[in-house]
């Protein structure tokens, strides 16, 4: 892809999944405590219908064989429509994380059936709900059944779509204290799956916990916890897609309104007060899709990149969107303060995607020790061909 | 893009990495920007080398005197120049404003008797726009000109005339008609500078510099063939100029800002600040921006690469630098602690990166349009917005 634009193939994909989505009417799921949104049945339909399921999984395990860049082109898509499914969690985060990091024997059957939606898939890393970022202190234990399997004991917290999943991929530590991945079929009875209440009704977490539950160690070719953080780099900037794809909705939503809407006897949008704010959205809105877009090409040419890139593009988009959603309230007035109207969905969606992952201030950290602030500074390279 | 042209792209990169370390000059200015006549000694065989290699206004076609670049060989170029740390010279308002207007719309002859005028830097212009009742309302100017014969005579006051004092020749909006409606009866006409009646009174910025004047003409002649565009046709040939000034730095305005920002971060370092959580989150938003600056502008040149039509990141990417730059000045002057409050020593108002960037970040947000200017145009024109 380029920053141009999309290509003639992920346009046409684009507007698949934004077929999909309408006719889904994700926003009313989106507004319902407890909806079932596009998880189960559901879920395994739209997967069979379009093989998105399989866009971070190769050809040889049944995925989709799409193209680089599809991950994101969808993402923004769902993020647009507030879609409530597994997709991040299963297609993006557990398949992308066993694809690259993991070459043992159950990999191929595990991909194959998220491939197919019959399974979805989620990672559990947080035990100390006060930071998303992956922590090295682990409590979680596996102890080795001595025939190859393991028995698991812990609790693990911020799980996103611990409620769904039926199989979450587990960092915990071993005999030995080294960390490892464990893969756990949340239907066992040793596994209680507590969910969490939520600001924004679409992010689905819960609490983990684990009484000698049974146990498949996942081999890794990286440490667990880089296998993770690595992990973590993609989801965000995954998220960043869907905040982009959201944020872009929100701005038609308040140009429309600023054209429909009079007051004095003319359309509010002709106020120059309400034309800058909705200027400065579309500037932010712009950018903000540009930085996903270069991080995403990166991700083809110079990988390494996304070190940096993640922490960076994603720190910015949490920041774009969460103003731009602030901005859309405002623009609607007191419409826009209502349960009835989406504004609302989209400002939720913004504050908890925005803690998601690591808050913004975490993110620059995170950028500032990846860049060498303090050490030897690397910018991010320029000298690429244009 | 094709793999041709990305073959033909990579060999010129290959021919630009190549005369530059054949060629490059010791002691140059990191800034290329070429506003007056007197240079330094090392920038001045600089511009002489890249004149004989035909590479000065590089994107002006070659039986001008230009070199006849797209776009795409702009940024390599650009890129290879600053990865290499020269400058790429910009011959200032001629290069950038009049060169763009006159290709637009003056006639065969002006264009083959003017333009190798400023490439070969004979002549040297300042802009005569700006009046002191006529700022964002640009189309306001008041400034006469009278048609006698063969030649226009100048009376008025122009103001935030940059480097007057450096230069041969003003480009001057003036009113030629004052019968006509307020965007009709107006003239965009080249006029000399010296041995004309014309008074330049420097202004003095917040920075301490004189970069700007208040520029008197006072019965200064001009003649009709320096006419753009033709009499009574000047708000059309000012419209191409805006254009091209808010296209102004193109698309590498970060460059400059990492420049900027590897010196606050060196002092940063030095103070032993580095590992303040505080300065790092400020040096991270810094750098955050200026990376976005560079996403924005890389978005506009794919575009122009896949031959699509100008997109909404062209109009957008003033807005987006200025407004990011102003912001970079109020984080540096908050990570440098007290040196914010100090200056370097010496007789001259001299600053520091910081201070540099927290001023220019002001003017920034004004000139070549500003910020509210930029937002009503991204309103009305990209989103549609209703004018009145």
């Amino acid at each position: 892809m380029t920053l141009a634009g999309y290509t003639d193939e992920q346009k046409e994909f684009q507007r698949l999944v934004r077929q999909i989505v309408n006719d889904r009417d994700t926003l009313a799921a989106a507004r319902e405590v407890d909806s079932a949104g596009c998880y189960g049945d559901s879920w395994r339909g739209l997967a069979e219908e379009t093989g998105l399921a399989g866009v971070a999984v190769a050809e040889e395990h049944g995925g989709a064989g799409l193209p680089a860049g599809m991950m994101f082109v969808i993402a923004e898509e769902l993020g647009r429509g507030l879609f409530t499914g597994p997709y991040l969690t299963s297609c993006v985060m557990a398949s992308s994380l066993l694809r690259s990091y993991s070459d043992g024997p159950g990999r191929a059957a595990l991909l194959e059936s998220i491939a197919s939606g019959a399974v979805t898939a989620t990672l559990a890393w947080v035990e100390n709900p006060v930071s998303w970022l992956v922590s090295d202190t682990v409590a979680t234990r596996a102890v080795s059944t001595g025939s190859g399997g393991h028995r698991l004991d812990g609790v693990k917290r911020l799980v996103v779509d611990g409620v769904t999943a039926d199989v979450v991929l587990v960092l915990a530590a071993k005999e030995d204290g080294d960390l490892g991945l464990f893969a756990v079929g949340t239907s066992a009875p040793s596994v209680t799956v507590t969910p969490s209440e939520t600001l924004d009704l679409t992010l689905r977490l819960a609490e983990l916990r684990f009484e000698n539950a049974p146990a498949t160690e996942i081999p890794l070719t990286a440490g667990a916890v880089e296998a993770l953080e690595r992990t973590l780099d993609l989801a965000r900037l995954a998220v960043a897609a869907a905040q982009v794809g959201a944020a872009r909705r929100c701005l038609e939503l308040s140009v429309d309104y600023a054209k429909t809407r009079h007051q004095f006897d003319k359309p509010i949008g002709t106020f120059q007060a309400v034309k800058h704010m909705c200027a400065d959205m579309a500037v932010a809105v712009e950018s903000a899709w540009a930085s996903v877009a270069f991080a995403v090409r990166s991700l083809e040419s110079e990988p390494e990149r996304l070190r940096t890139l993640s922490p960076l593009v994603s720190a910015y988009v949490c920041d774009v969107y969460r103003a731009v959603t602030r901005d859309t309230v405002h623009v609607h007035g007191g419409i826009g303060f209502t349960w009835e109207h989406d504004a609302h969905l989209y400002f939720k969606h913004a504050q908890s995607t925005a803690a998601l992952f690591g808050t913004p201030a975490e993110l620059r950290e995170l950028l500032a020790t990846r860049v060498g602030l303090a050490g030897a500074f690397t910018p991010i390279g320029f000298g690429d061909p244009a | 893009m094709n793999p041709d042209e990305e073959r033909r792209l990579t060999e010129f990169r290959a021919t630009v990495r190549r005369w530059v370390a054949e060629n490059r000059v010791d002691g140059l200015p990191k800034d290329g920007d070429v506003w007056t006549r007197d240079v330094g000694p090392e920038m001045a065989e600089w511009l002489e080398r890249l004149r004989r290699r035909g590479w000065l206004c590089l994107h002006w076609p070659v039986e001008y005197g230009g070199a006849g670049m797209g776009p795409l060989e702009l940024a390599v170029l650009d890129e290879e120049f600053a990865v290499a740390g020269v400058p790429r010279p910009m011959l200032g308002f001629g290069e950038a404003l009049v060169g763009p207007a006159i290709i637009a719309h003056g006639t065969e002859e002006q264009r083959r008797r003017l333009l190798p005028r400023i490439v070969s830097r004979q002549d040297v212009y300042c802009q005569g726009f700006s009046e002191p009742d006529a700022g964002s309302d640009l189309a306001g100017v008041r400034t006469r000109g009278i048609v006698d014969g063969d030649t226009l005579s100048i009376t008025g006051q122009k103001t935030w005339t940059s480097e007057a004092h450096g230069a041969d020749m003003c480009f001057v909006l003036c009113r030629t008609d004052p019968e006509a409606q307020k965007h009709q009866g107006l003239t965009f006409v080249l006029v000399p500078m010296t041995g004309n009646n014309v008074e330049v009174r420097p202004i003095r910025q917040m920075d301490g510099r004189l970069d700007y004047s208040e520029v008197y003409f006072d019965d200064s002649k001009a003649s009709i063939a320096d006419v753009i565009g033709g009499l009574g046709n000047g708000w059309r040939v000012t419209m191409t100029t805006l254009g091209a000034e808010r296209s102004m730095g193109y698309a590498f305005r970060h460059f400059e800002f990492l420049d900027e920002f590897r010196d606050v971060l060196a002092v940063v370092r030095e103070d032993g600040r580095a590992d303040d959580p505080l300065v790092r989150q400020g040096m991270a938003e810094a750098y955050t921006l200026l990376e976005v600056v560079r996403f924005l502008g890389r978005s506009r040149l794919d575009r122009l690469a896949e031959a699509e039509p100008e997109g909404p990141e062209m109009i957008m990417y003033k807005l987006l630098w200025s407004e990011a730059h102003r912001r970079m000045g109020e984080i540096y002057m908050d990570v440098v602690g007290p040196r914010a409050a100090l200056r370097p020593a010496g007789d001259d108002y001299s600053v520091d990166t910081w201070h540099d960037v927290l001023f220019k970040g002001q003017a920034e947000t004004i000139y070549a349009g500003t910020s509210e200017i930029q937002r009503n145009i991204i309103a009305e024109r990209l989103l549609g917005l209703p004018r009145r």
